[in-house]
């Protein structure tokens, strides 16, 4: 009789900034490796991305089984942007795999990301115009989700052509995905996100109409109208009675109702959050989820099913959804896991000083899991210097990343 | 010779559109509104209203219409024009006016707005703010803070199909349905000010739906436009699935059949939804068949609203089918009704005269139920006890089926109240008191509006009074009145309801809402986070010697209710980790400005 102790995976969590960049290192014969993210925001950059590409290649020999992009935004895909042309020199790539809501043969997937795209990149627009003279944080938080939105257009290029031509995959909730050939023992399956019309409605972007508005395919910044002729104007409404005139803070706030776009950009980013695939890795008895940036409605989606409490009850290892920010990890999640769960929280307090949310991590704490941090590691640029706990036997930590081995 | 005075007008003739201006004249497009006279300044400015037409888009103002100038009164208003924006300025006047004088009718006072920041002695304290052209931009919306109603303008793109042409400007101040239904949001904000407070998606849902509902059955009582629907449509109301003398087979089930898709009704109805997309929305259901299995499973709350509005309708029209009958019998003897063709013009006028005054009642019922409902967190099925216990108090007996038939149409929807022994007229009505309460006494209220007697000083020397006495009262006997004696008790309003009863007396009772507050964590087991203030507290109806009569209560200590409110939070990102970003209030900024803007 004996105990068969399996070789450990091995998970890379690097500190890239605000963003995620995960390689496993599976201990197959030879090795295989499944990159998940590798994307940074610009306004949490702390410009180390050539570098951590660079050493994904060194440990990989350039040679991925799998790359999953969660979603659409900067901090998850901006380094298949910025730096294609590294990633163009690996050895091969055997799969990439992207949300259904990426896929351009799908024509509802297609009429949303136009919509999305469009909404965006106006957005993007009017709203660096306002931070330019504006130092409000609402501006600025605004601003950084905004610029999370867009520019990911050469990167979602690369992945789409599977990088190196590999296999490219479009994958929504149930999907199933036999990962023998990938990795030798690997099953994989997807919780998120969900491709029902309900959900689909939830995702549209609202309507921008009171800044832009669609023409035909495109959106156009709405043109000043005066409605009437200059003869029914009364500049100052002297032709009213001086004291029912609005006053001054009445007419502020109703030109803030008449075009606030923050509202509009927060909303959209919330909506392309919850586009995340929620990946399930099993292998050799352990079991990893990587949840992307799912917030509440993507999560909600499948929680209630039977399968969820087997899911999460046997989990090994939780990457942390949506960089540890409120709404992100629903409390039945930390309560469905079983203790000791390694959580893996890539985060850091730039450039939105709500995140990482300390009630999650207590949360996770109080089920004992293992909290690992990404900004816990030292780095260069930071904006803050934390001072990480003593760390357990099966973390190291290297010059760009924690390894954690399950 | 003696001079004499002339005696008043009661009512004010008003030019209006009874759709929007896309109609041109067609279908008694061109209508004229009675709203009850009041001495106007320029704007117009009257007692509760005052349009003040400021473009926050262009910052300026546009001259104001003066609707006591001779010129104007002679020819019963301005004509309808878009070009005009002293006729848009009349328009939303007429129809706001028209709307707040059904909540009047219907509660039996004068409708006061939702307590205003603003000075003591400020000019507009009591009205409600209408900016007709606030801004540009498709949407129209009530908003609190401001205490106004804003009325955007768009330039049409080539996508507004129908009979909008591209590039023109659209007013939504020029849209009858949107008026109404944009002063019914203020209204109902002035009675209950916690619905607006979207707590779970029945409440989200109820302010939609009810201000659909008032709009829609103002359309139903304007005699223009429903005379020529129905004598357009004259063959069509006598199809053998509408003839209501073919009884179907289950008799509970009679709402369906009567509310087909050929239901002209329902066409129409679907018709003055059409102006905007969020209200057309609301119209979803309409002419569907019920479904009872269909609300549980839709959590969406404009979808949840068209439930609602449905279920109202299909009261209305079995309402109106029942009370046809004998019309549509006497017509068949003359002869003049076959499966096709026109209606006689007196039928037709007589089957106009009931949809218009069922309509009408049936509006009186919706509005009357609002003083019936909770203070806070309005549950649709609770609105239907509301509906029965209101209702009940004027018409003890039911003669013709009016709430028998909103009991099997809001069931038949699946509609439910929780907490219910059956669904008979007397289990839905609201709970009694569970023990005899003492009267609350010394309680003062100016049945006429006429004034100071008994050393009670001034109006607002009466409230504070008031209100200091039912504090204590509610204090006193706090848990049979549903409250929790250790917390605070807030007394947000009391008003008078006035009435006659059907043996022809006046009935006066109070309607006082006690309200309650926690601030409650989001997360259950930190108490140290963000929290989110959880509301309850009871609505009490007291009779005019100050007994009480219903206890309609919302546990501030309901774990099930705090639950559902978090879940809710939770799905409508409320709780985002941007949503800190955002202003103090706008909760309720994004109740009504998003969920208008929401496709």
């Amino acid at each position: 009789m004996s105990v068969r102790t399996h070789k450990p995976i091995r998970i890379r969590m690097y500190r890239v900034g605000f963003g995620d960049c995960f390689l496993l290192s599976f201990p197959t014969e030879p090795k295989r490796h499944v990159l998940v993210d590798c994307g940074v925001h610009p306004a949490g950059d702390l410009k180390v991305m050539r570098d951590v590409i660079a050493d994904i290649r060194a440990e990989t020999e350039g040679r991925l089984a799998l790359v999953v992009a969660t979603h659409a935004h900067k901090d998850h895909i901006s380094g298949f942007g910025d730096f294609a042309d590294q990633f163009r020199d690996f050895e091969a790539v055997d799969e990439v795999w992207l949300p259904w809501t990426e896929d351009q043969g799908d024509p509802a997937a297609n009429a949303l990301r136009k919509k999305q795209a469009a909404l965006a990149t106006a957005l993007l627009d009017t709203i660096s115009a306002m931070a330019a003279h504006n130092d409000k944080p609402r501006v600025h938080a605004a601003l950084a989700a905004a610029q999370n939105l867009t520019g990911n257009g050469e990167a979602l290029a690369l992945l789409r052509k599977g990088i190196k031509g590999g296999r490219v995959r479009y994958l929504h909730h149930g999907a199933v995905v036999d990962g023998q050939g990938l990795v030798p023992g690997l099953s994989v399956k997807l919780l998120g996100p969900p491709k029902d019309p309900a959900f689909l409605k939830r995702m549209d972007p609202p309507k921008g109409d009171r800044l832009f508005r669609m023409e035909g395919d495109k959106l156009e910044a709405i043109e000043p109208v005066l409605p009437f002729g200059p003869e029914w104007v009364d500049q100052k409404g002297t032709s009213y009675p001086t004291d029912i005139l609005p006053t001054k803070p009445d007419k502020k706030w109703m030109k803030e109702l008449a075009a606030d776009p923050s509202a509009l950009a927060f909303a959209l980013e919330q909506a392309i959050n919850n586009t995340s695939l929620v990946t399930h890795f099993a292998f050799e008895g352990r079991h990893m989820l990587f949840a992307g940036d799912a917030q509440y409605g993507n999560w909600q989606y499948w929680l209630d099913d039977p399968e969820a409490a087997d899911i999460l009850g046997s989990l090994n290892v939780l990457k942390v959804s949506h960089h540890g920010s409120h709404n992100a990890t629903p409390r039945r999640v930390v309560q469905m896991m079983p203790e000791n769960v390694i959580s893996l929280v890539s985060t850091q307090i730039s450039p939105w000083p709500s995140i990482p949310r300390q009630a999650i991590l207590d949360a996770l704490a109080g089920r004992k899991s293992l909290i690992v941090r990404s900004d816990w590691l030292k780095s260069p640029n930071a904006p803050e210097e934390l001072a990480p706990p003593e760390l357990p036997r099966n973390v190291t930590a290297g010059g760009l990343y924690y390894d954690v081995e399950v | 010779m003696a001079k004499r005075d002339y005696a008043m007008p009661t009512n004010r003739p008003l030019a209006v559109y009874a759709f929007d201006p896309s109609r041109g004249r067609r279908a008694g497009n061109h209508m004229t509104v009675h709203v009850p006279y009041e001495p106007l300044q320029q704007g117009p400015v009257g007692r509760q209203i005052a349009v003040i037409d400021y473009d926050a888009s262009n910052d300026c103002y546009y001259l104001p219409v003066d609707l006591d100038h001779p010129a104007v009164l002679l020819a019963g208003g301005l004509p309808p024009s878009e070009a005009d924006p002293r006729f848009h300025q009349q328009m939303v006047y007429a129809v706001a006016m028209r709307t707040i004088d059904a909540f009047e009718r219907a509660l039996g006072r004068p409708l006061k707005w939702r307590r205003s920041s603003m000075r003591r002695d400020a000019p507009l304290r009591s009205s409600l703010r209408i900016f007709p052209h606030a801004f540009q931009q498709a949407n129209a919306f009530y908003d609190h803070k401001l205490r106004a109603l804003l009325f955007g303008y768009f330039r049409a793109s080539a996508e507004e199909a129908g009979d909008i042409m591209p590039g023109q400007t659209v007013f939504t101040c020029l849209s009858h349905d949107i008026i109404v239904h944009e002063t019914t949001h203020a209204c109902l904000d002035g009675i209950r000010r916690y619905f607006a407070d979207a707590s779970t998606p029945d409440t989200a849902a109820f302010h939609e739906g009810f201000a659909d509902i008032v709009a829609l059955l103002q359309h139903f009582s304007v005699r223009d436009a429903v005379l020529e629907t129905i004598l357009r449509t004259g063959g069509q109301i006598h199809r053998p699935e509408l003839d209501p003398t073919i009884v179907p087979a289950s008799g509970a089930r009679s709402i369906r059949a009567e509310a087909t898709e050929s239901n002209p009704l329902v066409e129409l109805a679907k018709q003055f939804g059409e102006a905007m997309g969020h209200r057309r929305s609301l119209r979803s259901a309409l002419g569907s068949p019920p479904d009872p299995a269909r609300l549980a499973t839709t959590s969406e709350p404009h979808d949840r609203g068209a439930i609602l509005v449905a279920a109202v309708f299909d009261a209305y029209f079995t309402i109106y089918f029942n009370r046809t009958r004998d019309l549509m019998r006497i017509g068949r003897i003359g002869g003049a009704v076959a499966s096709s063709g026109d209606l006689h013009p007196d039928l037709a006028n007589r089957l106009c005269d009931e949809a218009t005054r069922i309509a009408t009642h049936v509006l009186g019922m919706c509005i009357r139920a609002v003083d019936y409902c909770p203070p806070v967190d309005i549950q649709l099925g609770e609105f239907l006890r509301a509906v029965i216990t209101a209702d009940h108090e004027v018409m003890p007996n039911d003669p013709h089926g009016y709430r028998d038939a909103f009991i099997r149409a809001f069931l038949s929807r699946g509609i439910v109240p929780e907490g219910v022994t059956s669904f008979s007229q007397d289990a839905l009505l609201w709970n009694r008191p569970s023990q005899p309460l003492p009267p609350c006494r010394d309680l003062w209220f100016d049945l006429f509006g006429d004034g100071d007697r008994d050393g009670w000083g001034s109006h607002s020397q009466r409230q504070a009074k008031n209100a200091k006495i039912l504090h204590a009262f509610a204090t006193e006997n706090a848990k049979l009145l549903g409250l929790d004696a250790r917390l605070a008790i807030a007394v947000e309003s009391y008003h008078p309801i006035h009435r006659v009863t059907p043996n022809g007396r006046l009935a006066v009772s109070f309607v006082v809402e006690f309200l309650q507050q926690r601030k409650l964590p989001y997360d259950e087991d930190d108490d140290n986070g963000p929290t989110f203030p959880f509301r309850g507290g009871s609505t009490v109806i007291f009779d005019h010697r100050g007994k009480v009569q219903f206890v309609i209560t919302k546990s501030v200590n309901s774990a099930a209710r705090a639950k559902r409110q978090r879940n809710f939070d939770d799905l409508a990102g409320y709780r985002s980790a941007l949503a800190q970003f955002l202003p103090d209030d706008w909760r309720q900024a994004f109740h009504f400005a998003a969920l208008h803007r929401g496709g």
